[in-house]
């Protein structure tokens, strides 16, 4: 007859299975970065706030060479390093009919209440095909509301940077119309 | 630490929250038309809902379409909807933008070049507040009269009568929660009410219908955008 095991025996087994499965949980982590110990300083860019979020519409002046109804969304999470944890941006510009949706980012950067950051987007332009551009975007929290009767405080520029053709181009730092940004 | 001192702890961290203004959940929803009458429906088109968030993240959702027609009721182009939002320990906020080119409805009763609905709630240590800050219209024009030159606001649930069919309301504002704890804020920015008219008695020198009882049975909305954040 086979001796039943008893609790001593198993309980090594039983504790394997909960490391093995925390280190499993651990690893799955979407966007985890680097593992790095608290006291990390490394010489790297420091993002404090790492969590921004907006949306809502700008109006830049023809003195852009992006300009006109400009509305968007965006969200963007950012490591203390300033690695993006996760994001998503979305831009239309309205006078060429042009949509730009995200599809990877860069690199990211604070300044105060300011966030900049870049990546790959893809445009397409009215009923043409998805084609893809390099972006950047800095965008600022100054305040509540983001956007007051008029424009401002909050503010928020896009760029495409590979390219100056109709519909691309630089809105430049441009106060809201309507909307909000948040730095969380 | 006993079970006791651990619930209690756990409800003065929720009571510190609400005392502090951290708003515990968020809601933005935005679409480019809807119909609703005898005749036709359409639903919630193109439809971006801000998915459920939970602790302190945040998310955002877009739609879009090309063209977007309703035979003899509504046709328009390049409509695009989008919803974002974000929890944080101090601020929360959410905001939807819907905008719509192109826009003829009921075989161009009403016509604009383009609209943008945008909406923000955000709350923080100072409250809960909305705005529909950024909603304009372009070339608006209803029953033939011109309502916007060009790119412009509209001021908030303007009512005009459309004769036989039954009125429109523009930049219609429907404030959501308390204005405390919670608050949010739905804007349409065209929202048809499509009537008809029981009883009453036809005025011999003008022709028009006099009294009787007014029956909505349809609706028409372009341009939507809806944010709230709750406690």
């Amino acid at each position: 007859m086979k001796p039943r095991p008893t609790i001593c025996a198993i309980l090594p087994g039983l504790v394997a299975v909960a490391l093995l499965v925390a280190a499993c949980q651990d690893s799955s982590r979407p966007f985890a970065p680097p593992h790095k110990p608290s006291f990390w300083a490394g010489g790297e860019r420091q993002c404090p706030i790492g969590k921004f979020t907006g949306g809502g519409r700008i109006d830049p002046t023809p003195t852009n060479t992006m300009y006109g109804k400009v509305t968007f969304g965006f969200n963007i999470f950012l490591d203390q390093h300033c690695n993006v944890l996760k994001g998503q941006l979305e831009v239309v510009h309205h006078p060429s009919q042009t949509k730009f949706h995200s599809v990877s980012f860069s690199s990211a950067s604070e300044e105060g209440t300011c966030v900049t950051f870049f990546g790959t987007v893809r445009a397409k332009h009215a009923n043409g095909d998805w084609h893809e551009h390099s972006f950047g975007v800095r965008t600022c929290d100054n305040g509540e509301p983001g956007s007051s009767p008029g424009t401002g405080p909050d503010t928020f520029r896009f760029a495409i940077t590979d390219d100056d053709s109709f519909g691309h181009g630089d809105t430049g730092d441009t106060p809201l119309t309507g909307g909000n940004i948040q730095a969380h | 630490m006993s079970i006791k001192s651990t619930l209690g702890l756990v409800v003065a961290l929720a009571a510190g929250a609400a005392a502090t203004g951290v708003a515990q959940s968020i809601s933005g929803q935005a679409f480019g038309v809807f119909v609703n009458t005898p005749a036709a429906s359409q639903a919630q088109a193109p439809l971006a809902v801000l998915p459920a968030i939970s602790g302190t993240d945040g998310d955002i959702a877009h739609a879009d379409a090309d063209v977007l027609g309703v035979p003899n009721t509504l046709s328009s182009s390049f409509l695009n909807s989008t919803a974002t939002g974000a929890i944080g320990t101090a601020e929360t906020s959410a905001q939807s933008v819907a905008t719509v080119a192109n826009v003829t409805i009921l075989n161009g009763l009403i016509t604009a070049g383009e609209l943008i609905a945008t909406v923000t709630s955000t709350r923080g240590a100072s409250g809960v507040t909305s705005s529909t800050n950024g909603s304009t219209f372009e070339n608006l024009v209803v029953a033939g009269t011109p309502v916007t030159s060009g790119d412009q606001p509209v001021a908030p649930n303007t009512r005009l009568e459309l004769p036989a069919v039954g009125y429109v309301v523009l930049n219609e504002q429907v404030p959501l929660g308390d204005g405390v704890t919670s608050g949010g804020m739905t804007v349409n920015m065209i929202h048809v009410y499509l009537q008809t008219i029981s009883g009453g008695i036809v005025d011999p020198l003008t022709g028009q219908l006099v009294g009787g009882t007014a029956t909505t049975t349809g609706e028409i909305i372009v341009g939507s955008a809806t944010t709230s954040v709750g406690g």
